[in-house]
C-alpha cells in the first residue's frame, strides 16, 4: 500500500466519523421517538431549527456550550409540538411530520436571514489533540470535535436506557403495545410526547453539530436530507442504537469517499459523486424494508397508532 | 347542509389562525405584517401582470396536485412531485437537443411525451418499490428528489453547458420549434387545458369506474382490497407511475413554456406545492384547480416578496406549515363536534 493509498483512507475514515455524526444524533432521536410509538418525518426540519439557532446563539454569545443548549432546547420545542399534537389532537403523524419540515425549512429561512455569509467563530478544541501525531491514529482522531466522540458515547447511553433501565421498559412498552402499557398503569401519552421532546433536542444537537463544526456558517437549508437519511438509518438499524451507528457510517463513508474523490480531482463529476450518499441511503432502505417484510417482531408494533385507539368507545 | 357549512366554518376558523400565527412570525423577523400579508394576497390579483402569472403558477401546482392526490387516493403518500417534475424537464431537454429541425407540432409532442416518460421512471421507482418491498414511499420518493435535483446540476455544469452564457451554468436556450407558445401573448400556455381536462376525467373516473371504487377500496383498507382480489402493489406501481407522468408533464411545461431552457430554479416548489394542495382538498380532484389556484396566489405573492422586501421564497414554507398545523388542529376539533351531533342524534 503506498503512502498515497493510506492518506486517503484515513482522511475517508476521518471524514466518515465527521460526516455521520449529525446523522447520529438525529436517527439516535428518531429511534426513540418511532420506539414509544411516534413516527417523527420532521427531523429534516427539527435539525434545520438546531442548526440555525446553534448559529445565531454562537455569533450572539459565543459561548459553544450554551449555543448547543439553545439549539436542542429550540428543537426541543418543534419536537413537543409534533408530539402534542399526535398524542393529544390525534392527528396524522405522516403529515404532522410533513407539516414540521415545512414550519422548519420556513422559519429557520425567515430567521437565519441576516446569519448568512457570515462565519461563526468556534474556539472548541478537538478533545484529543495530542494524539496529532501519532501515525494513522493521529490524522483520524486527532482533529475529530467534541460531538463526534459524545454521539459514539450516545449511542451507549441510549442502548443501555433502552434496553438495560425501568424506563427503557415503559418507552419500548408505549411503542409496542400502549393498550398494555396503559393497562399496566403507564401514562402513555405523556411517554410519548415526552419522547418526541428528546427526539426534537437530538436532532437540534445534530444540526448544531452542522452549522457549528462541519460547516461553521450557516445556510438557508444546509441539511439538505440528512434529516430523511436519519430516519431511513433507524429503519436500517432495526430501531437498535449500534446498528444505527453502523448505518449512518456507512452514509458518513459514502460522503466521505465523495468529497475526497472529489478534492483528489478524480475525473467523475462532481454532481454525480454527490449522488452517491443519497442513492446509497436508498438502497439501504430497500434492502432493509424487503429484509423486514417478512419478519414481524422488529419494528415496534404500535408505531404510527395513536392512543387511545378509538375514541368513540368513550362516549 | 349542516355539515357542509360545519367544514366551512372549521376550514374559516383553521385558516385565520395560520395567517395570525404567520403574522406573528412575520412580526417577530422584524417585519410590517400588514406589507407582507398584503403582498402575499394583492400581488397576485391587483394588476393584470399578477393575474396572468398567478394563472402562469398555477399550471404547474394543479398537475403536481393530480400527481400527489392520485397515490393519495391510494392512502400513499407522494411527495417526490418536484423530483418527477425535473425529471420530466430533462427528458423534455433531452429532445429538444436530439430531434433538431422538426417541425413545432411533432417537437412539442414528441417533447411532451418523453418528458412524462421520464417523470412516470422517476415515479415508478418508489410506486413499485413500495408495492414490491413495502419499503416507504414517502422516503423513497422524497430522496429521489433531491437526486433529481443533483443530476440537473450535474446537466447543466457539464454536458448541457451552454458556452454562450458565460460560464453561468444553464442549459442552451430551446430552439423556437421546442417552445410551447403562450395563449393570446401571454405566457399561459396550452398545459392549462390539458390539466383541467385530467382533472375533469379523473374526477369522473374516480366517481364512475370500477377503478375508481376500487381504489377506494384500497385507500380505506388495502387488506380488504387483497382479500377481494385486487392486485395492490400493481395499483401502487401504475398510481404512481401516472402521477411520475403527469408530474413530468408539468416539467415540460415549465421548460418549454416558461423557462425555454434547462436551468437550476426551474420549479419554485412547485411539487411540494402540489402535495400541499392535494393535501388540502382531500385528493378530490374537482377541487384541485381551485386550491392550485388559491396557492399560486401565495406563490406569486411569495415571489413578489422577494423582491420587494428580500424575504426568502422559503416564507411559503413557513405559511404551508402553519396552514397544516392548523387544519390539523380544527380537524380534531370537527372530530369531536360531529360525535357530539351524532350523540346528540341518537338520544334526541
Amino acid at each position: 500500500m503506498s503512502a498515497l493509498d493510506a492518506a486517503l483512507i484515513t482522511s475517508v475514515i476521518a471524514g466518515m466519523l465527521r460526516a455521520s455524526t449529525p446523522i447520529v444524533f438525529a436517527a439516535l432521536g428518531a429511534a426513540i421517538s418511532e420506539r414509544s410509538g411516534v413516527i417523527n418525518l420532521g427531523l429534516e426540519g427539527l435539525m434545520l431549527t438546531g442548526a440555525c439557532a446553534a448559529a445565531a446563539a454562537q455569533l450572539a454569545f459565543g459561548y459553544w456550550p450554551l449555543s448547543l443548549l439553545i439549539a436542542a432546547a429550540a428543537a426541543m420545542i418543534l419536537g413537543l409540538v409534533h408530539g402534542f399534537f399526535c398524542v393529544y389532537l390525534r392527528t396524522s403523524q405522516v403529515v404532522t411530520g410533513l407539516a414540521i419540515i415545512f414550519l422548519g425549512q420556513g422559519l429557520t429561512a425567515i430567521f437565519g436571514r441576516p446569519l448568512v455569509g457570515k462565519v461563526i467563530p468556534m474556539d472548541a478544541t478537538p478533545p484529543l489533540a495530542m494524539l496529532a501525531g501519532i501515525p494513522i491514529i493521529g490524522p483520524i482522531l486527532g482533529q475529530q470535535d467534541l460531538m463526534v466522540f459524545t454521539a459514539v458515547a450516545l449511542v451507549a447511553v441510549v442502548g443501555v436506557l433502552l434496553f438495560r433501565t425501568r424506563w427503557g421498559i415503559w418507552l419500548r412498552a408505549s411503542g409496542e403495545s400502549a393498550v398494555s402499557a396503559n393497562a399496566s398503569g403507564l401514562p402513555v401519552r405523556r411517554i410519548r410526547l415526552l419522547a418526541s421532546g428528546v427526539c426534537g433536542a437530538f436532532c437540534g444537537l445534530g444540526g448544531a453539530h452542522l452549522s457549528l463544526f462541519y460547516a461553521q456558517q450557516w445556510q438557508e437549508g444546509m441539511v439538505a436530507g440528512r434529516g430523511w437519511v436519519a430516519l431511513v438509518m433507524v429503519i436500517f438499524g432495526m430501531w437498535f442504537p449500534w446498528r444505527i451507528l453502523a448505518g449512518a457510517y456507512l452514509f458518513g463513508g459514502l460522503a466521505a469517499l465523495q468529497l475526497n474523490l472529489q478534492a483528489r480531482g478524480v475525473a467523475a463529476p462532481q454532481y454525480l459523486l454527490a449522488m452517491l450518499p443519497f442513492v446509497g441511503t436508498l438502497a439501504l432502505l430497500v434492502a432493509a424494508s424487503w429484509w423486514l417484510k417478512r419478519r414481524t417482531g422488529w419494528m415496534p408494533a404500535d408505531l404510527g397508532n395513536p392512543f387511545p385507539p378509538e375514541v368513540e368507545g368513550k362516549t | 347542509m349542516k355539515y357542509g357549512l360545519l367544514r366551512i366554518a372549521i376550514t374559516v376558523l383553521a385558516l385565520a389562525m395560520a395567517v395570525s400565527a404567520f403574522a406573528a412570525v412575520v412580526t417577530l423577523a422584524g417585519e410590517n405584517p400588514r406589507a407582507v400579508l398584503l403582498t402575499l394576497g394583492a400581488a397576485g390579483t391587483s394588476s393584470a401582470y399578477g393575474l396572468v402569472e398567478t394563472i402562469v403558477k398555477a399550471i404547474p401546482i394543479l398537475l403536481c396536485a393530480l400527481a400527489a392526490a392520485i397515490p393519495g387516493r391510494l392512502g400513499l403518500v407522494n411527495i417526490g412531485g418536484e423530483g418527477q417534475l425535473l425529471a420530466g424537464a430533462i427528458g423534455g431537454t433531452l429532445v429538444a437537443q436530439v430531434a433538431v429541425g422538426l417541425p413545432l407540432v411533432p417537437t412539442l409532442a414528441l417533447m411532451a411525451f418523453v418528458a412524462s416518460v421520464f417523470g412516470a421512471t422517476w415515479g415508478l421507482l418508489p410506486g413499485v418499490l413500495r408495492g414490491l418491498t413495502r419499503a416507504n414511499e414517502i422516503v423513497i420518493s422524497l430522496l429521489l428528489n433531491y437526486v433529481a435535483g443533483l443530476a440537473l446540476l450535474h446537466l447543466i455544469h457539464g454536458p448541457w453547458r451552454d458556452p454562450a452564457s458565460f460560464g453561468w451554468p444553464q442549459a442552451s436556450a430551446l430552439p423556437t420549434a421546442a417552445q410551447l407558445p403562450g395563449l393570446g401573448g401571454t405566457r399561459i400556455h396550452a398545459l392549462i387545458w390539458v390539466a383541467l381536462a385530467l382533472c375533469a376525467l379523473l374526477a369522473f373516473a374516480a366517481k364512475r369506474t370500477v377503478v375508481g371504487m376500487a381504489t377506494r377500496v384500497i385507500g380505506a383498507n388495502p387488506a380488504v382490497g387483497r382479500y377481494l382480489g385486487l392486485r395492490v402493489p400493481v395499483y401502487y406501481a401504475v398510481a404512481f407511475g401516472i402521477a411520475g407522468a403527469i408530474a413530468g408533464l408539468a416539467g415540460f411545461g415549465e421548460l418549454s413554456g416558461i423557462q425555454g431552457r434547462l436551468r437550476e430554479g426551474l420549479s419554485l416548489g412547485y411539487g411540494y406545492a402540489g402535495f400541499f394542495v392535494a393535501w388540502l382538498c382531500r385528493n378530490h380532484f374537482g377541487w384541485l384547480p381551485v386550491g392550485a389556484l388559491a396557492f399560486s396566489l401565495v406563490v406569486t405573492g411569495a415571489d413578489a416578496l422577494q423582491v420587494s422586501a428580500g424575504m426568502p421564497f422559503a416564507t411559503v414554507y413557513l405559511l404551508q406549515g402553519l396552514v397544516f398545523l392548523a387544519i390539523l388542529a380544527v380537524s380534531n376539533l370537527e372530530q369531536q363536534i360531529l360525535k357530539r351531533w351524532a350523540v346528540r342524534d341518537a338520544a334526541g
